[in-house]
């Protein structure tokens, strides 16, 4: 006994050594079951694989598995047609007829966003935000990673589509909200003090982070099969494109667009139908939804939400009289005693009436396609040089063929060919991740437009800015409201 | 028969064989008298052999003889003629001639031979003047227990010894010395050093356990103190106030009779009470505030793996609803200790920043066998009914508030007026409350003699809520507790078990109270549910749709503890204690589809709960005593480690083709489950040094270094320490010479401690990828129909311990000779680096992390104690006790507060549990209404309840600041005793808080019936122009006063907790029976209450209390 007795106290001598030189290991604990640390998540190329899915899981989905009381998924607008919806509003292209009470987007609609009533931007704001929280949680897992596993190829692939997310949420963010926190770190001590970054310094990240993901990423469609449901190259030349033109750097801009539209290997215009189809040439990238029980079943975010959106008088007369797109891209809403009668977007086919759980997807959701590819090079290369107005007209007539209408003649003048260039976007884009809302802010034509809209009256400059969400002021108070907004 | 080397018990009764090597050279030793002998004997023969004279004795007497059989060689025969001869009497002309003696313990007569011989072992460390004798002095507690460390006083040329672990010491001495021994916990001894001493060269003598509450044992930091001396605030409550108490959970039976301890009541089962002591010391609601569980020396491990629950630890890791204590037998439970300060606290450290209860379970006391068969009938009932409206009445007031809302009664809005009968009349409270009726029964084996010492329970009590359509809860307890010590008294080994299995049922709470008294029965005339009535246009009403649902949680749930203490030389002692635990729990709630209408197609749905869980704990420690002088100096370094780990799946299953397969998920046609885990381990090193200057000036001081898991590396470790000193100033000589005599005892003393507190849940500085966020039940959607991660949680690496300091200064006072007593007690505490959540902007990725926030949080409280003794004849004994506490909570400081998330959640100066309201003013004259002040003036009333706590009056009309925190509470009781064989004893709480005044959000008019009828029927509004204290009736919210300062109501209470009537059953009765103790008892719960409250219980609200009546019976052999 006295063994026994000698021999556990010398284990408790032992013990004592132990904690007095502070040894870290005796606190080691086993990790939860239900998750992985950022070590293991970056070993090998299949865990960063699931990782990146994650990544797009929330893109299309907003991290909510049900559907909410608003037929969402989740709170999170931006990532399931949130942005579509808002800007539209805000902009010439939907409102809902009875422009009273306090429905949805009635605040968008009458230019009335306040800091009581935020609408849906703070949703955008926070679910943009979320997105590019999940970029940088991958970002800094590949950069960090030490892992033999973990491929040098697989690295540049998950690095590149990280950083290619992240700069689509700064591009909203910064056209929305103009001066925002440019948050790069997921250490929340880095970033809960940041100030506003100015908007050349946001978009100098997005060029950056495209201009670097651009040379990681493959320039083929490689995922699942061959559905263009991932980020590669394309995407993200075809957004460098775009991120080009809106910062009027026109040479680059119709550079990147014209390397897109001349690999007609890969990408040629659909006809109006199938334009948004899961085996559309037409796509650079769309978000695969999914089908479960509880959700929007096989319906895309905006397939299902744009069901009963009125479209404005405005922009219903705005085609032109034979403009297919204005049949198959739009449908009637019948009326009946409560809702009147009028007309809602269709360009995506499996709406919030005719889904089926666990039905066939059909569609998928488009997030950038070679139309707007198109239009960027005719508007970059007209402002480039008006020189080049015969190809800025054939890249028109391009669209305007598909549509079924007449070539325009080589013979418009250069004022002539800005407004058609214009108008294309107009009715091309339509009701599309907010391109009318962006174009009539980057062409400082909104308060032209929107002023001539009497139920938005009394219109004001400010209004082209969505306010700052007032809880991140409150929360980080190095943050200053959009002028305007008190 | 006999056996060599081992105890015999002789002839007439059986044997008993133990394996008592070291017994006869103690044995021999012991010259102390046996107590309590009363029994005589008659007895007449001619050299008799020595054991069959013991045969007789035990036939007329219950002792017993144990003596091994190789004594008896030398035994002489014996001639003696003896009538109605005192056993001593007898025994010692038995043993005149002989070289044997004896010594009785209990029922047991020892016999041994006579030795003086000293067992070896207990070198002299003192040295010892020449000139001097040397004695050995032993001294032990009953059952021959030795005490080490015992301290020998020689008051003449004082110098002071302690005694070896085997209880023995080597004291040098001069004829006519003055000596004194004293003990924690027993009676000082003094006697004189006279010639036999000297000449016998030793000294034996047996230490009486101190009755006076001075001297009660408390658990300290590794040993044990009293209230004499002791410089930490320690509470304790005794098995035998705790066996007085029909309760089925512990906490129960201490409500009301701990200063500063404060347990409520949110719902009225055995399982949950909410426990917090001396005031809310978190920002963080969420996070529990109970105090921290330790089981005999095992701390009930909190995680955090409970899948409803997220990041909110659960205790014991159970369930939710079940606090640990539940699973232990009130019975089995020798004393409860509350720790409060830093000083009490300081074994625990950073775990005890909320104080410890510290649970200790029954040890076998020595002694021959006893066996205790304790059994109760409970009775329940309800305390109190509710007075509400008929038929008639209700029928009337909605009738008047149609009226006034100008309303047409329909089949959807007013079944009640139109479809229903309009003379049928239900009591639904006493439908659903009916009396039930338990069972408690408690077997228990204790004895053992010297080295060994043994106890052995076994528990069953079954008990039948009363709203709970017949469900009822099973305890099964099963106690096993073993001591040994050696021969040689160096080494101790101490073994206990408990082993717990319950189940506990749970039905719907039905909404019983509120319904309509003409609203139509549970089945109609055929015994169907009865929908029809309860049908409207857009779905069904019927209130009973519940009533088939059930929920049941099973646990089973064992504890085992070993301890070593090894005596390395005189002084040094190290010892070793294990303890580990294994719980697994399963829990199902089953929602079938009887009792739902089946024209809005139900579905059933069952949710399944599995848990396991384990903790270990290892302690060693050093300790050593040494004797400066009159100084006493101990000396302790331990280490500690924790372990636990917890399992815990949770499984929904939807649509089961049949209620019958609800039990089982694989019957299920949709299935989701979630699982977890979590691990948690806790290392410390503990160092105290204690220091007692002849029990004048006693000074401890604990330093300790903790490491905890549920910080991320870099963070774990803090260190933290505490000091407590106390000055005995009726010990010191001008004291004893002022001739006070009222004033017996004096002390005060003091005591500040800091340490930490991992007050947060697990894995929170982890970075977790998962496709399951941590409190989510739902997996995240795939993408392209593959798994998916992402991270789950903020990374926050950097936080750690919270800062815990405690500040106190206490007094204690006895007066005429301490039969009064009174305590009283001042303490600070300061929370500070509150670990909680951080709210972050959205832009960081999630909108709030886990962080330490600079607030810091004071509670500030006293807390008086009076105890007294008021007769104690032979007759009548007459004792009485009251405590009560106050603590107010501040939230003193907290940078930044106006730029932070927090701005209008706290105020700095104000309770963390305050919120303002809004001031109601009256019922407009003209509507009939309630009115509010608008008090910023902006033209707007406030109705309801703000979205903050302390939202800016400029904008807001919320501005009156109410806490519902008590202002005071506290415990008062009696105990009346008659000739020492029946007691009465009556324990009372009390308590005055604001409580939410349910009847005031509780318009009068809606399709629910109500109390106090006759009140607003008087006084309510009925035409403009009326000026009445009550809103107009009305079917829409109109009485609602939620959100304004006139919902709370003061919720003054006094309780009488306990009452409780013992009887001992006369000793002739006993005799008869073989019995050696037996009590009768009626014991009671929750008699009665009284309270300006209006609703059924002021703790509770709507839901009535429960009275338990237990009669009970209990009987030793």
């Amino acid at each position: 006994m006295k063994k026994i007795t000698f021999n556990i106290t010398a284990a408790g001598v032992l013990l004592l050594g132990h904690l007095l030189t502070g040894c870290n290991k005796i606190l080691d604990i086993k990790d939860p079951v239900n998750s992985i640390t950022t070590n293991q998540v970056f070993q090998t190329d299949d865990q960063a694989a699931t990782a990146l899915n994650g990544l797009y899981s929330y893109l299309i989905s907003g991290g909510e598995n049900e559907v909410n009381s608003n037929g969402q998924l989740g709170n999170d607008l931006y990532s399931a047609g949130g942005i579509t919806l808002a800007t539209a509003h805000s902009a010439d292209e939907l409102y809902h007829p009875s422009l009273a009470g306090d429905y949805q987007y009635y605040v968008e609609t009458t230019a009335r966003i306040t800091l009581q009533n935020l609408g849906y931007s703070s949703k955008i704001w926070k679910s943009a935000y979320k997105g590019i929280f999940n970029a940088n949680a991958l970002i800094e897992g590949v950069r960090t990673a030490t892992s033999k596993e973990f491929t040098q190829a697989y690295r540049k692939r998950v690095l590149g589509e990280a950083l290619a997310v992240r700069a689509m949420g700064y591009f909203y963010l910064v056209n929305l909200f103009e001066k925002v926190p440019l948050a790069l770190s997921i250490d929340y001590n880095d970033t809960q003090d940041l100030p506003s970054a100015s908007p050349d310094a946001v978009y100098q990240q997005i060029i950056n982070d495209l201009e670097e993901a651009s040379g990681y990423l493959s320039e083929n469609y490689d995922g699942n099969n061959t559905e263009r449901i991932r980020i590669n190259n394309w995407y993200v030349k075809a957004m460098l494109a775009r991120v080009y033109l809106f910062t009027k750097n026109y040479e680059k801009a119709y550079q990147n667009a014209n390397e897109v539209i001349s690999r007609t290997d890969l990408f040629q215009l659909e006809n109006l139908d199938n334009v948004f189809g899961i085996s559309s040439r037409e796509v650079i990238f769309q978000l695969k939804q999914i089908n479960i029980s509880g959700t929007r079943g096989n319906a895309t975010p905006e397939g299902y939400s744009m069901t009963g959106r009125y479209l404005t008088p405005v922009l219903l007369n705005a085609f032109e009289a034979g403009d297919n797109r204005k049949t198959a891209w739009i449908s009637a809403i019948a009326g009946d005693l409560y809702t009147p009668a009028g007309f809602s977007p269709a360009k995506y086919k499996i709406n919030s009436t005719n889904y089926t759980f666990g039905g066939d997807r059909s569609e998928y959701y488009v997030v950038m396609r070679l139309a707007e590819m198109y239009l960027v090079r005719a508007e970059a290369n007209m402002l480039r040089s008006a020189a080049n107005k015969t190809a800025v007209i054939d890249d028109l007539n391009a669209i305007r063929i598909r549509a079924g209408l007449n070539n325009l003649p080589y013979t418009l003048t250069d004022q002539q060919v800005t407004d058609a260039i214009a108008q294309e976007r107009r009715i091309e884009l339509f009701a599309e991740w907010g391109h009318r809302w962006l174009d009539l802010k980057r062409t400082n034509k909104a308060t032209e437009v929107l002023s001539e809209i009497a139920y938005k009256q009394p219109w004001k400059q400010y209004q082209l800015l969505y306010p700052i969400p007032p809880d991140e002021i409150l929360w980080d108070n190095n943050l200053s409201q959009n002028i305007g907004y008190n | 028969m006999r056996v060599p080397y081992s105890w015999k018990r002789s002839s007439t009764k059986s044997l008993l064989v133990m394996k008592l090597t070291f017994f006869l050279l103690t044995a021999a030793l012991l010259q102390v008298s046996a107590r309590g002998l009363s029994q005589n004997i008659n007895f007449n023969g001619k050299n008799v052999a020595l054991e069959k004279v013991f045969a007789e004795v035990e036939s007329q007497t219950d002792y017993v003889f144990l003596y091994k059989a190789a004594a008896l060689s030398v035994a002489k025969p014996v001639t003696i003629s003896a009538r109605e001869i005192d056993l001593r009497a007898f025994l010692n002309k038995v043993f005149e001639n002989q070289s044997l003696t004896y010594k009785i313990i209990d029922k047991n007569i020892l016999v041994s031979q006579k030795d003086f011989s000293l067992a070896a072992g207990s070198p002299p460390v003192d040295t010892v003047p020449a000139k001097q004798e040397s004695i050995n002095v032993y001294v032990y507690s009953s059952g021959y227990t030795p005490l080490g460390s015992a301290t020998i006083s020689n008051l003449t040329d004082k110098r002071n010894y302690l005694t070896a672990g085997n209880g023995s010491a080597q004291v040098p001495v001069r004829l006519g010395d003055q000596m004194r021994i004293s003990y924690i916990g027993y009676v000082d001894h003094i006697f004189k050093i006279t010639e036999p001493i000297i000449t016998s060269r030793s000294y034996n003598i047996e230490l009486v356990l101190s009755e006076n509450k001075l001297d009660e044992v408390q658990i300290t930091v590794l040993g044990t103190t009293n209230k004499r001396t002791g410089t930490a605030n320690i509470a304790t409550v005794k098995a035998s106030d705790i066996e007085r108490q029909p309760v089925v959970n512990v906490l129960d039976a201490i409500s009301g009779r701990i200063p500063g301890l404060h347990i409520s009541q949110s719902a009225n089962t055995a399982g949950t009470r909410k426990v917090e002591l001396r005031g809310r010391n978190v920002l963080n609601e969420n996070m529990f505030t109970d105090p921290l569980y330790v089981v005999d020396g095992l701390p009930i491990a909190t995680l955090s793996v409970n899948p409803y629950g997220g990041g909110t630890p659960v205790q014991g890791g159970y369930s939710t609803s079940e606090n640990p204590l539940y699973m232990i037998n009130p019975l089995d439970i020798e004393s409860v200790d509350v720790l409060k300060d830093a000083d009490a606290t300081a074994l625990y450290g950073s775990r005890a920043a909320n104080g410890v209860i510290l649970i200790t379970t029954k040890k076998g006391k020595p002694g021959p066998t006893r066996f205790n068969v304790n059994y109760s009938k409970v009775f329940s009932g309800v305390q109190r009914y509710m007075h509400m409206m008929n038929t008639e009445q209700y029928l009337a007031v909605r009738k008047e508030a149609m009226m006034n809302d100008a309303a047409l009664p329909t089949r959807d809005n007013a079944p009640d007026l139109t479809i229903w009968d309009q003379n049928a009349y239900t009591d639904w409270q006493r439908l659903f409350f009916k009396n039930e009726q338990s069972n408690d029964v408690q077997l228990s084996v204790e004895g053992g003699l010297l080295l060994n010492t043994y106890r052995v329970s076994v528990g069953y009590t079954s008990t039948t809520e009363m709203y709970n359509q017949g469900r009822g809860n099973n305890r099964l307890t099963v106690g096993i507790s073993f001591n040994h010590r050696s021969p040689n008294g160096k080494l101790a080994v101490e073994l206990s078990a408990n082993n717990t299995y319950s189940n506990n049922e749970t039905a719907a709470t039905l909404d019983f109270f509120s319904l309509p008294p003409n609203a139509p029965g549970i089945y109609d005339e055929n015994g169907e549910y009865n929908f029809a009535p309860y049908r409207t246009q857009y779905g069904s009403n019927y209130p009973f749709r519940d009533i088939k649902n059930w929920g049941e949680n099973q646990t089973l749930k064992s504890q085992t503890n070993v301890g070593f203490t090894y005596e390395i030389f005189k002084d040094l002692t190290a010892g070793v204690r294990v303890s580990g635990e294994f719980f697994s729990n399963k829990s199902g709630y089953y929602m079938p589809k009887a009792g739902k209408d089946p024209l809005y197609s139900p579905i059933s749905m069952a949710f399944y709960g599995n848990g396991t869980g384990k903790s270990l704990l290892v302690r060693p420690n050093i300790n050593y005593v040494k004797l400066f002088g009159g100084a006493r100096v101990s000396v302790s370094l331990a280490a500690d480690y924790s372990y636990a780990d917890q399992d815990a799946a949770t499984i929904i299953g939807m649509m089961y083709s049949n209620d019958n397969l609800i039990k089982s998920y694989s019957n299920a046609q949709i299935m989701q489950s979630t699982n977890n885990y979590a691990q948690l381990k806790v290392a410390s090193l503990l160092a105290t040094v204690a220091f007692d200057w002849e029990n004048k000036y006693i000074v401890s001081l604990n330093g300790r270094r903790d490491g905890s898991s549920r910080f991320g590396d870099g963070a774990r470790y803090g260190n933290f320490g505490s000091a407590g000193v106390s000055w005995v100033l009726s010990n010191e000589e001008w004291f004893k010479k002022t001739n006070m005599n009222w004033l017996s005892f004096a002390k005060i003393r003091s005591s500040y401690g800091v340490m930490g507190n991992a007050n947060v849940g697990d894995y929170q500085y982890l970075s977790r990828w998962s496709n399951i966020p941590p409190t989510a039940l739902d997996k995240l959607p795939d993408y392209d129909d593959q798994t998916i991660y992402t991270l789950v949680q903020p990374v926050n690496q950097k936080y750690s311990w919270s800062s815990a300091s405690k500040f106190e200064v206490g007094a204690r006072l006895g007066f005429f000779n301490s039969r009064l007593n009174i305590e009283g007690n001042f303490y600070i505490n300061r929370d500070g680096k509150q670990l909680t959540n951080i709210t972050t902007p959205a832009f960081t990725g999630f909108t709030s992390v886990v962080g330490n926030w600079p607030a810091v949080i004071r509670n500030k409280g006293v807390e008086l104690m009076l105890d007294g003794t008021i007769l104690n004849t032979n007759t009548w004994g007459l004792t009485a006790r009251f405590q009560v506490s106050k603590n107010t909570n501040t939230l003193v400081a907290f940078p930044g507060l106006e730029n932070s998330p927090y701005k209008d959640m706290y105020r700095i100066g104000t309770s963390v549990t305050a919120k303002s309201y809004s001031h109601y003013i009256g019922i407009d004259p003209m509507k009939g209404t309630p009115v509010f002040e608008d008090h910023n003036g902006d033209g707007v009333m406030p109705v309801g309840m703000s979205s903050s706590n302390f939202p800016d009056t400029q904008l807001d009309d919320h501005y009156r600041v109410i806490d519902l925190n008590p202002e005071y509470f506290g415990g008062m009781g009696f105990r009346v005793d008659f000739k020492k064989v029946l007691s009465l004893d009556a324990q009372f709480s009390f308590e005055n808080s604001l409580v939410e005044d349910k009847l005031n959000n509780l318009g009068y008019g809606g399709m629910s019936n109500m109390v106090l009828y006759d009140e607003i029927q008087k006084k309510h509004w009925k035409q403009p122009g009326d000026k009445a204290l009550y809103a107009k009736y009305s079917t829409l919210n109109g009485g609602g006063l939620f959100g304004s300062d006139a919902y709370y109501a003061k919720g003054a209470y006094i309780s009488l907790d306990n009452l409780s009537l013992s009887y001992m059953l006369p000793a002739t009765w006993l005799k008869k029976l073989g019995m050696t103790q037996g009590t009768i008892s009626v014991n009671s719960s929750k008699i009665f209450k009284l309270s300006q409250y209006r609703m059924s219980d002021v703790e509770l609200g709507t839901t009535p209390q429960i009275r338990r009546i237990a009669a009970n019976l209990r009987l030793s052999f």
